[in-house]
C-alpha cells in the first residue's frame, strides 16, 4: 500500500507535557483518514508537526517520501493543503481576495482557477462581501478553498465541522467526499465528533494519550462492530444449541444474555426454544457504533 | 521569497491602518511645517530656516514604525497567515525577511510623506540651507535608522503572537529608547561652566560674575561613551538629526554603521529564534 503520511514514534512535549508520546501512525494515498480522539489527546499536535509548524522532540515522520528532518521537506508540503484549528484568511477581504492572496503566496501564474475553486466550496455567490462577514460555515469553506488552491494531493482538515450547524456539517461533509472522490484529494481529519466522521471516514487512527492505540479500516471497523440481536433467554444453553443447528454466530455474554451476529428469523428462533423448554424474554437488534467501539478502546468510565 | 514580497505588499496596499498612518504623517507634517511658517511670519526678526523643521520626522517615524509593525504583523499571526504561509513550503526565513523588507518599505513610505508634506514650507522658510550633501547624509541617516526601527520591531512582532502584547512591547521599547537618548543628549548639552553671581549695588555693580565649572558637565572618557552611545541608538540619531547637530565625518559614519549593524544583529537573532519557534 502507497502511503501519503507516515509517522514514527514521534513525540513533541510542551514543558513537562506530553502532547504526542511516540506515534506511529499510516496514512494511505486515497483515503479519507479520521483521526479520533478526545480533546487534549495530540490531534492537533500532530497536525502542527506535519504541517512543519511545530518540531518534533524526537522520532520522524514521512511525507510523500521525505523524511521531516530532509531539507527537500518542503517540497512535500508544498503538496498539501491545511485548515488547523481556525481558517487562515485576510477578514476584510472578500472570498476572491482572499484566494488571490493564497495564489500570490504560492506563486501561481495567473488567478484562473479561482472560480473554479470558489464553486467547488460553494461560495461562487458571495460576491465582494467580506470574509469578517462569513457565516462559520462559510469560513470554515473559504478555509477549505484557500487549501485547496495550490491543487493539494493530501488535505488535513483540524476539526473541520466544530461549531457548525447541521447544515453546516453536511455541506463540510459533502465537500470532503467530493474532493476525495473527484479528485482524488488524501484527506486527513481530526475531529471527536465520532457519528460524523463515520459517515466519511475509510480509514481510522485512535489517539489516547499522544499515541496511536489503534489503526483500523472502515471496512475492518465494520465488520468489528457489526450488527448484533440481542436475545435475553432463560436458558443459554438452550439457545447455544439452537444457533449451533441454524449455524449462526454467537457470544455468550451472561447466563441470559446472548449476542447473535446474524439476521434472526424471530418466529422459527422461538419456535425451535419453544421445543427446548427455553423461555425468550426479549429479542434486541444493536449496532455497535464508532463511540462505543472508541470508548471500549479507550476505556469507558473515563471517557464516557 | 519574491512570491511572498508580491503577496504582502498586495496585502499592504488594501492594508486600512498604513493609510491612516500615511494620512496621519501627511496632516502631521503639513501642520508642523505650517506653525513653522507662522513663527517666522511672526517674528521675522530671527532667522528661521526649512533644516530646523525638516527633520522633525526623524523623531517621531520610530513610533509609527512600532503601531504598523506591530499592527501588520501581529494581524498576519492573529489570522493565521504566517501558519499559513509555513503550511504551503514558504523558508521561515524568506517569510521573516519578506515581513521585513515590508516593514523597512512601508515606514520609508511615512517617512518620504513626511518630507513631501514638509514641502509646504518652502514658499515661506525657503530651501535647506546646508549643502547638498549635506542633506544627502542627512537622509541617508535617516533611511538607515529607519531600517534599524524596522530590524528591532519586526523582531519583536515576529516572536511575540500577542497582537496587543507586541504593539504595548513596541512602544514602550521605542519610548524607553527614546528618553534614554534624550537624557544623554541633555548630558552632553550641559555647558562646561556656568556664571557665577554678580552683585549690584545702586546700578554699580560691585561683584562681577565668575565663570564657574559646572558639576554636570561630564569629562574625558565617559563623555566619548556617551556620545558614541548617542549615535549608536536610532532613537539618538533621529534626535540629534531634528537638533541639527550631527557634525563630523566621523559621527556620520559611526551612525550608519549602529543602524547597520543593528539591523544586521537583530535580523539574525529574529530569524534564528523564528526558525525554533513553535506556532500554534
Amino acid at each position: 500500500m502507497e502511503y501519503v503520511l507516515r509517522t514514527n514514534d514521534l513525540c513533541k512535549s510542551y514543558k513537562s507535557c506530553k502532547a504526542v508520546n511516540g506515534l506511529s501512525m499510516n496514512v494511505p494515498k486515497g483515503a479519507i483518514y479520521g483521526f479520533v480522539g478526545k480533546n487534549g489527546a495530540g490531534k492537533t499536535t500532530l497536525i502542527r508537526l506535519v504541517c512543519g509548524l511545530q518540531e518534533p522532540v524526537s522520532g520522524e515522520y514521512t511525507l510523500y517520501g521525505r523524511k521531516n528532518w530532509d531539507r527537500e521537506i518542503v517540497k512535500s508540503r508544498r503538496r498539501i493543503g491545511a485548515v488547523v484549528e481556525t481558517p487562515s484568511l485576510y477578514p476584510d477581504l472578500s472570498a476572491e481576495d482572499n484566494l488571490k492572496q493564497q495564489y500570490r503566496i504560492l506563486g501561481l501564474p495567473s488567478f484562473d482557477g479561482i472560480t473554479e475553486i470558489l464553486k467547488t466550496v460553494g461560495l461562487e455567490n458571495v460576491g465582494k462581501k467580506k470574509a469578517k462577514h462569513f457565516s462559520l460555515g462559510m469560513r470554515q469553506r473559504l478555509g477549505i478553498a484557500i487549501a485547496l488552491a495550490g491543487d493539494p494531493d493530501f488535505l488535513l482538515l483540524d476539526e473541520p465541522v466544530n461549531g457548525l450547524d447541521p447544515q453546516g456539517i453536511v455541506e463540510i461533509r459533502e465537500l470532503i467526499l467530493k474532493l476525495n472522490r473527484e479528485r482524488q484529494i488524501t484527506v486527513l481529519i481530526s475531529s471527536h465528533i465520532l457519528d460524523e466522521l463515520a459517515k466519511l471516514a475509510t480509514h481510522y487512527g485512535f489517539i489516547d494519550n499522544g499515541r496511536i492505540i489503534k489503526e483500523i479500516s472502515a471496512a475492518e471497523l465494520e465488520e468489528t462492530t457489526k450488527k448484533c440481536v440481542y436475545a435475553e433467554v432463560s436458558d443459554t444453553k438452550a439457545l447455544a444449541r439452537v444457533l449451533d443447528e441454524m449455524r449462526m454466530e454467537y457470544k455468550i455474554l451472561d447466563e441470559r444474555t446472548t449476542c447473535i451476529y446474524a439476521k434472526v428469523m424471530v418466529s422459527e428462533l422461538v419456535s425451535r426454544l419453544s421445543g427446548e423448554d427455553c423461555e425468550v424474554y426479549s429479542l434486541q437488534e444493536k449496532e455497535e457504533s464508532l463511540e462505543s467501539f472508541y470508548i471500549s478502546l479507550v476505556g469507558g468510565a473515563d471517557h464516557a | 521569497m519574491r512570491k511572498l514580497l508580491s503577496a504582502n505588499f498586495a496585502r499592504l496596499w488594501k492594508f486600512g491602518f498604513f493609510w491612516i498612518c500615511m494620512g496621519f504623517m501627511l496632516g502631521y507634517s503639513l501642520v508642523y511645517m505650517l506653525n513653522g511658517c507662522r513663527q517666522a511670519l511672526a517674528l521675522p526678526e530671527i532667522s528661521f530656516t526649512l533644516d530646523q523643521f525638516y527633520f522633525h520626522s526623524a523623531l517621531s517615524v520610530g513610533a509609527f514604525c512600532a503601531c504598523l509593525t506591530s499592527m501588520f504583523l501581529s494581524a498576519e499571526y492573529g489570522d493565521g497567515i504566517v501558519r499559513n504561509k509555513i503550511v504551503t513550503g514558504a523558508l521561515r526565513r524568506d517569510i521573516y525577511l519578506s515581513n521585513l523588507v515590508l516593514v523597512f518599505t512601508a515606514t520609508l513610505l511615512l517617512l518620504g510623506v513626511w518630507w513631501i508634506g514638509a514641502l509646504a514650507a518652502v514658499p515661506v522658510l525657503g530651501v535647506w540651507k546646508m549643502r547638498f550633501s549635506e542633506l544627502l547624509i542627512y537622509l541617508l541617516i535617516a533611511v538607515l535608522f529607519t531600517a534599524a526601527f524596522s530590524a528591532f520591531f519586526t523582531l519583536v512582532s515576529m516572536l511575540c503572537e500577542n497582537n496587543s502584547a507586541a504593539g504595548v512591547v513596541s512602544l514602550i521599547l521605542f519610548c524607553g529608547l527614546l528618553l534614554l537618548a534624550a537624557l544623554i543628549d541633555n548630558s552632553l548639552s550641559q555647558p562646561e561652566t556656568i556664571s557665577g553671581y554678580s552683585v549690584t549695588i545702586d546700578g554699580i555693580q560691585t561683584v562681577k560674575p565668575q565663570s564657574l565649572p559646572n558639576p554636570h558637565y561630564i569629562h574625558g572618557q565617559w563623555r566619548v561613551i556617551l556620545q558614541y552611545v548617542l549615535d549608536f541608538l536610532p532613537t539618538g540619531q533621529g534626535l540629534q538629526m531634528w537638533l541639527l547637530e550631527i557634525a563630523d565625518t566621523g559621527q556620520v559614519i559611526r551612525m550608519m554603521l549602529s543602524s547597520v549593524l543593528i539591523t544586521v544583529v537583530t535580523t539574525i537573532c529574529g530569524i534564528l529564534f523564528f526558525q525554533k519557534k513553535d506556532m500554534k
